[in-house]
């Protein structure tokens, strides 16, 4: 193929050099001098051939590799080209997508951590209103409550006493009620008294009325008298006799309600003993509950106040949720606008194949005046320690 | 009668954990969601202390607190700013507005209410 393509370069001038040699010789002849002249025009038209074969082979050559340096920088400018687009896309299809990822990320974070925040303050203010109904039940109205008890033992052992003291009283009553029975004595005593009286007023009359009888007629009247005064020592005696029975009767039921009085008063005290140890053991039962409640109460309250104490340090670390959300919403933002910036340096492309670089500085500056928290400053800085916030200043 | 504190602050999550802390001291808190809210709320209702976040959509902290300065009735009622903001330049320019303190976040509950109890009772 080349030296199908060199061959006229050559041929063509040795040719023409042959030709020369060939009219040189037919016009002039062919003596010595012309044939020389002949032979040099033919090996300069040789010459000539091969200098220009030589030349187009180096133009040829030249021409390839041009070709391919062409051919090279044509492939190079596809790709920068390519490149040139993805980054458009970046900014187009990308940005957008990250920007809506970390936006979905930080609001789902923000919904979990205000869900959880309500929760913890649920459980605060249930628990605040578990210790106070705990208190009113046995905690600082504890001491009350042991008041109550004590007040309640010293009121039921006034009964106790009073009930005993009922027994007492019952007891002397019932002594009292025993010397009647030495007054039966006496009243018997007195009874046989009027009885003898009688009889021996009934003797008396008795002589009387034989010493009457003695006198006839003069002693009719006295006969009279006598005889009445025996009636009367007879009606005595039936009244000393009724009285007699009578003390009787009293002496039997008095001696009974006596007895009957010293069987149920045994009984009685030990009842009442029996209640006044119910009473105490109840009131010690109650005492032991009451101050197990107090103390119940006690161990709830200091335990209830850890807990508000530790969800209190979680509120404040859940705070970053606040924190971490305005870190987002910068990096959202910024990466947002990251394609009107890609854009800018692209439009160029379109329009005159020229392509300006993305003015990253402006980027990173606009991204700069969005920070809110010294920790973002920091880490624009590319310094990790992180910052040291005073917490509260007053003006 | 409780006293008031109106809370402005963009992040639900802020709000409830104001509004959890005062309440369970005795506080009444009216809530608003950004700087435009927290000044229709400050005048419809009088607050004794305003606790304003800075970075807001529609209205920032320091734009609410120079706009309510401007009012009558809260030319002398107290102004905190709570927010994440720390740098010294931001406290000037708070304290150019008329703020009367600034509380970074995160903040303790405690120590809130110390601060809230220390400013208003």
């Amino acid at each position: 193929m080349r030296s199908s393509a060199t061959f006229p370069y050559f041929a063509t001038p040795f040719g023409l050099g042959l030709l020369a040699a060939g009219l040189l010789l037919g016009l002039a002849g062919a003596d010595a001098v012309n044939l020389g002249v002949a032979a040099t025009l033919a090996l300069l038209g040789g010459l000539a051939g091969r200098w220009l074969s030589g030349r187009h082979g180096a133009a040829l050559a030249e021409t390839t590799a041009a070709r391919a340096d062409v051919e090279a920088l044509t492939g190079r400018l596809a790709g920068a080209q390519a490149h040139v687009d993805s980054v458009l896309a970046l900014g187009d299809d990308l940005a957008p997508v990250w920007a809506r990822q970390i936006e979905t990320g930080r609001a789902q974070m923000e919904q979990a951590i205000t869900g959880l925040t309500g929760d913890f303050a649920g459980i605060v203010q249930s628990l605040d209103a578990a210790v106070r109904a705990s208190s009113a039940a046995g905690g600082d109205a504890g001491q009350d409550l042991a008041g109550v008890f004590a007040r309640s033992e010293t009121n039921l052992g006034r009964v106790v006493e009073s009930l005993h003291g009922a027994v007492r009283h019952k007891e002397e009553t019932m002594a009292e009620i025993k010397t009647l029975l030495d007054f039966i004595g006496e009243l018997q005593q007195m009874a046989a008294a009027v009885a003898g009286i009688a009889d021996q007023t009934n003797l008396l009359a008795l002589n009387a009325a034989i010493e009457a009888a003695r006198a006839g007629e003069a002693g009719r009247g006295f006969a009279v008298v006598a005889d009445e005064v025996r009636k009367l020592s007879t009606l005595s005696k039936e009244t000393g006799n009724r009285i007699s029975a009578k003390v009787d009767t009293i002496n039997t039921a008095i001696t009974g309600a006596v007895r009957a009085a010293e069987q149920t008063a045994a009984s009685d005290a030990q009842a009442f003993d029996t209640a006044g140890a119910s009473i105490h053991a109840v009131l010690a039962d109650f005492r032991g509950l009451a101050e197990g409640l107090a103390e119940s109460s006690g161990i709830l309250r200091r335990e209830s106040e850890d807990i508000q104490a530790r969800i209190a340090g979680a509120l404040v670390q859940l705070q970053f949720q606040d924190r971490v959300s305005q870190i987002l919403s910068h990096a959202r933002d910024n990466i947002a606008s990251l394609p009107g910036y890609i854009q800018a340096g692209g439009t160029d492309v379109h329009a005159d194949g020229g392509v300006r670089a993305i003015d990253t500085a402006r980027l990173l500056a606009d991204l700069e005046r969005t920070y809110a928290m010294a920790e973002e400053r920091s880490n624009h800085d590319g310094d990790t320690s992180g910052a040291d916030d005073s917490e509260i200043t007053f003006f | 009668m409780a006293k008031v504190v109106l809370t402005v602050d963009d992040s639900a999550s802020i709000r409830q954990m104001v509004a959890f802390t005062l309440k369970s001291a005795g506080y009444e808190v009216v809530e608003a969601i950004d700087g435009e809210d927290g000044l229709a709320r400050a005048k419809g209702r009088n607050a004794d202390l305003v606790l304003t976040d800075q970075n807001m959509p529609k209205m920032v902290g320091l734009t609410l607190i120079q706009t309510l300065r401007g009012l009558p009735q809260y030319r002398a009622i107290p102004i905190l700013m709570l927010t994440t903001e720390s740098s010294d330049a931001m406290k000037a320019a708070g304290k150019a507005a008329g703020a009367t303190g600034w509380l970074v976040k995160p903040f303790d509950p405690q120590k809130l209410l110390e601060v809230v109890k220390k400013v208003i009772g």
